[in-house]
């Protein structure tokens, strides 16, 4: 008691928290038989596995270093490449004067991307302006009206995976808005082909779709009609996308209680904006955070398109490795590509938990 | 089949009758709702139809703006006869208001914008000439302060009053109530049925689904007792009350007014 | 006339399905059209022709005088081991990260959360490439292979694992599938007679009795090392345990986050409940909380197998021959290519079918027992 009463000495008291913390830190790793055991376990794992990754990514590394043959002597990981063909890795054959242009596209299309998910700025405009991005990205990558022309075939890198991820979307979402419908629709062949389409993309897997989209649409189009790799990647990735957003907003559909419908159809509204204005809104609001899943996946999917021939960022990763002045430092340039994805990916999915713990917006 | 409604002149057209349904009959499944309903409901007419729960009186009412679908017989609203034909359901709904027992606002617009939102996408109104209107409304229902919050943010009360201004803007020639005050807690009960009480008043058709018995005796010009889906008593309240004629009704009287 | 509501349902379902099928009619029509201005042969006879593909390795044995069929059920065989070594190892590592993920100790936990991260937000095909290219890097030579499991080696080369092969007779087999059949019949008919307990230990029984009967012998052959090279044991090529590992690393995330989910669905009051009744906790933890994890975890467990089967398509990018990989060599190969894309559609949509089927009767079959 008396202990309590006497004012602490000024710096005793960070050194007491201190230990305090420790203690409780040491109860958390050691206080129960069980913790010791894990802890002994993972302690163990970490030791073993921690320190020699340590020395290969940093310690033994070479760094900024320009010249190849330091590589060639280092133990450790080669950094050096992935810096000095970090613009070749990230933008692929472009141009390498107009590298700039692909920049400014990534920088654009993932500003987008985060304000597209804000449901405060889901309005008329933002679909504009949706529109108004892809054209001007396309004119951006593709060149025309005073750019030098860039075809789809030097593109690559980085700005593949975005583009391909955020047009796909774009097009698949209203597609998937209409599935949704579709499949709750009280038409039977109407559900029934929306319930056939949805399950047999689904169970797909998405490599097998890309596969039949570069092998059958040569023989489903007359010639002249062919498109090519590029929009045939699209067009699977964009059907891929659109049965997965059907199933998540059907979700949402279904949260919608019965009573919104009623007091719309008694005021006279009609089908479709009944389901423009008070339904879809709703419906698609409760299920941002399943959307935002999607997105994440999408990104990740993106990545098979190298399989298809298309320039991802793994393929203009596998082309920079093929620098014979360089010794080839796979794995340091597959880490490097696997960050940037989880950079993306992570970093989304955090964006999608804030906006979940927010909660419903506007009650 | 082939005219369009506007022209359709129901066969025993009469500019007083409102509401006309004979020989109304509707099933779920094997399930008979709702036998042989004949009700005619003139113009200015305030009706209050009670029954116990499970008798078909919210049923009966939501026939009459087809959020359910009859089987047999016949429903003229307005003069309209209600059929499979979207545009005459369309326009027979532009014409019946309706509110809810749980008030059904939007919960992602505004006040203003449910207030607003169906004189805008059906009667095709001017924004500013809709909000104008629906602040009118607001006044009248007295919470015109409300205007730019959410339904969430509303007491109970408040938002059923707001779910009858909601209807009020489409300037309905006829209102339902389904049992409008049911959701309430007791005391907000009084505000929504003043507002009803005024709305009757100024001589609006209504048809109230309700077992508040003091609204009856004081705005109704008829009472219609419902069960087991039939209509068994329909009397002035004065009558229905004092002197119920059917035994039925003496139950129902005796449960709910003691 | 149009805006009577039935008559526009049906007017609208007939237009969709005329569109739907006009649609049908003019792909079917441009690409036998194609086919035939490229000379392309169509039909399902080439399959018994030798198909002289090569298969770089296979769970069945393959020669490249077998006719296509053949290369593709190598194929999917090579799809199925893969699948099923994948779910197995992941849903065990899983289970565990998963629980390791709830500890209170910070240094389990934090290694399990960043595993988890770690696989969710990296594609696979990343993953696979990544490790793959490390195999050259880590592992040592032949002459100094790892040694971290006894019968275990790791090397450039791959893996080696001790061999169990099953050893068994027909007419065993046959006696004790009838016993084994016979046996469980009986009981299900008798289980209302006798004690729920007594159930477990007389199927049990049962089974021992039957395994005894069929006179199976797991005979288990350890590798060893004779100076440049392994003999006996089972070799794993480094695409093949590429792909293993890969795979299991990536849907030990996924199944660790469900099982996360399952534990914490099932709240405490649950256990309130139950020790007011007087239950033990062994008790609890059989009768109320394990049923309602598994109806938690289930459904998305489900989909996390058929993920596994779908994601197993990424073996391409190491080279490992699955199903798609084989389908897409022969469809080179052949030019046959609708027929390919009919036979890749067709096995992965049966395989998906067999897999959800067979996790909805097993859904039905647990909502059942709990009622």
């Amino acid at each position: 008691m008396k202990a309590l009463s006497l004012p602490m000495p000024a710096e005793a008291l960070p050194r007491r928290v201190r230990f305090t913390a420790l203690l409780r830190l040491g109860k958390l790793l050691f206080g129960t038989p069980l913790n010791g055991l894990l802890t002994v376990l993972f302690g163990a794992m970490l030791v073993v596995t921690v320190p020699p990754m340590l020395r290969w990514l940093i310690i033994d590394a070479v760094l900024f270093d320009p010249d190849p043959d330091a590589c060639r002597e280092a133990v450790g990981a080669c950094w050096s490449f992935v810096y000095a063909k970090s613009g070749q890795l990230l933008f692929g054959i472009y141009p390498l004067a107009e590298r700039w242009r692909p920049a400014i596209v990534c920088l654009v299309i993932l500003a987008l991307l985060g304000w597209s998910v804000r449901p405060a700025s889901w309005t008329a405009r933002l679909l504009a302006l949706w529109i108004a991005t892809l054209a001007f990205i396309v004119w951006l990558m593709g060149g025309g009206f005073g750019l030098a022309e860039v075809p789809t075939a030097s593109w690559g890198g980085l700005p593949v995976t975005l583009i391909l991820t955020v047009v796909a979307i774009g097009i698949a979402f209203p597609v998937g808005i209409l599935l949704a419908l579709a499949r709750r629709s009280t038409m039977p062949a109407v559900r029934i082909g929306a319930v056939v389409l949805i399950e047999s993309v689904r169970g797909l897997p998405l490599l097998s779709i890309l596969f039949v989209a570069s092998i059958m649409m040569p023989l489903f189009l007359p010639e002249a009609l062919l498109p090519d790799k590029f929009v045939r990647a699209l067009v699977a990735l964009t059907i891929f996308a659109a049965a997965y957003l059907a199933e998540v907003i059907r979700g949402g559909l279904q949260a919608i209680s019965k009573g919104q419908y009623e007091a719309a159809a008694a005021l006279g509204l009609p089908f479709w904006p009944m389901q423009y204005l008070i339904i879809l809104p709703q419906a698609i609001r409760v299920v941002i955070p399943a959307l935002a899943n999607t997105v994440i996946v999408m990104i990740k999917n993106t990545s098979l398109v190298l399989v298809v021939g298309l320039f991802d960022l793994i393929s203009s990763g596998k082309a920079a490795l093929a620098d014979p002045e360089w010794p080839s430092p796979a794995a340091e340039t597959f880490l490097f590509i696997g960050a940037i994805f989880f950079a993306l990916s992570f970093s989304f999915a955090r964006f999608a938990d804030f906006l979940e713990r927010r909660g419903p917006v506007s009650h | 089949m082939s005219a369009s409604p506007a022209s359709i002149p129901a066969p025993f057209a009469d500019p007083t009758i409102a509401i006309e349904m004979s020989e109304m009959n509707k099933w779920y499944g094997a399930f008979h709702v709702l036998r042989d309903i004949d009700l005619t409901v003139r113009r200015g007419e305030r009706l209050v139809i009670c029954g116990p729960s499970g008798s078909g009186k919210s049923t009966m009412i939501r026939c009459i703006n087809r959020l359910e679908e009859h089987q047999r017989g016949r429903i003229v609203v307005d003069g309209v006869e209600l059929t499979n034909d979207l545009k005459r359901i369309e326009e027979i709904r532009r014409d019946v208001g309706m509110v809810f027992q749980h008030f059904n606002l939007f919960p992602h617009l505004t006040i203003l914008e449910n207030l607003t939102l169906a004189p805008i996408w059906v009667r095709r109104m001017p924004r500013r000439e809709a909000e104008e209107n629906a602040m009118f409304y607001l006044e009248r229902v007295r919470i015109p302060d409300q205007a730019g919050k959410y339904p969430g943010q509303l007491s109970g009360g408040q938002q059923q009053r707001v779910a009858i201004a909601r209807s009020l803007c489409m300037n309905p020639k006829i209102m339902l109530f389904d049992e409008p005050t049911s959701a309430l807690d007791p005391e907000m009960v009084k505000e929504v049925l003043e507002t009803m009480v005024s709305l009757a008043e100024e001589g609006m058709t209504m048809l109230c689904v309700t077992h508040e018995m003091g609204f009856a005796r004081q705005v109704a010009d008829r009472v219609v007792f419902m069960d087991h889906g039939q209509i068994i008593e329909e009397a002035h309240p004065d009558e229905f009350f004092k002197n119920p004629r059917h035994d039925r009704t003496r139950l129902f009287l005796n449960q709910i007014l003691n | 006339m149009l805006s009577d509501v039935k008559t526009r349902s049906i007017l609208i379902q007939i237009v969709l399905v005329a569109a739907v099928a006009a649609f049908a009619v003019l792909l079917v029509h441009t690409t036998f059209a194609n086919l035939r201005a490229r000379g392309i042969p169509v039909g399902f006879d080439f399959l018994a022709m030798p198909s002289r593909i090569v298969i770089s390795e296979a769970i069945l044995t393959y020669k490249s005088r077998d006719p296509y069929y053949w290369a593709i059920a190598v194929g999917l065989a090579n799809t199925i081991f893969l699948s099923t070594l994948v779910i197995v190892f992941s849903s065990i590592l899983g289970l565990i990260v998963g629980i390791a993920r709830l500890s209170s100790n910070p240094l389990a936990s934090g290694t399990c959360r960043v595993w988890v991260e770690l696989a969710r937000n990296s594609p696979p095909i990343v993953l696979l490439i990544f490790l793959y290219s490390l195999w050259w890097k880590v592992l040592p030579p032949v002459g100094e292979a790892l040694n971290p499991l006894p019968g275990v080696y790791a090397s450039m080369r791959g893996f080696v694992v001790p061999d169990v092969s099953v050893n068994l007779s027909t007419a065993g087999l046959l006696t004790a599938i009838a016993l084994l059949v016979l046996g469980m019949s009986s009981l299900l008919v008798l289980r209302n007679m006798i004690s729920r307990l007594a159930l477990a230990p007389a199927g049990l029984f049962l089974v021992v009795v039957a395994l005894w009967v069929a006179d199976i012998r797991f005979d288990v052959e350890w590798p060893t090392f004779t100076g440049s090279n392994f003999s006996g044991g089972n070799e794993l090529t480094p695409e093949l345990s590429t792909i293993l590992i890969g795979l299991t690393i990536y849907t030990t995330g996924f199944i660790a986050e469900i099982v996360r989910g399952g534990i914490l669905s099932v709240g405490r009051g649950q256990w309130d409940a139950g020790h007011s009744l007087g239950l033990s906790r062994g008790k609890i933890l059989r009768l109320v909380v394990i049923p309602q994890m598994l109806r938690v975890i289930l459904p998305p467990l489900n989909s996390q197998y058929i993920n596994v089967v779908k994601n197993s398509t990424l073996a391409i990018a190491v080279g490992y021959p699955d199903f798609l990989a084989v389908m897409n060599t022969i469809i080179s190969k052949s030019s046959h290519s609708i027929e390919g894309v009919f036979i890749i559609l067709g096995v992965y949509l049966l395989l998906n079918l067999t897999l959800s089927s067979a996790a909805n009767w097993y859904n039905r079959r647990i909502s059942i027992v709990e009622r």
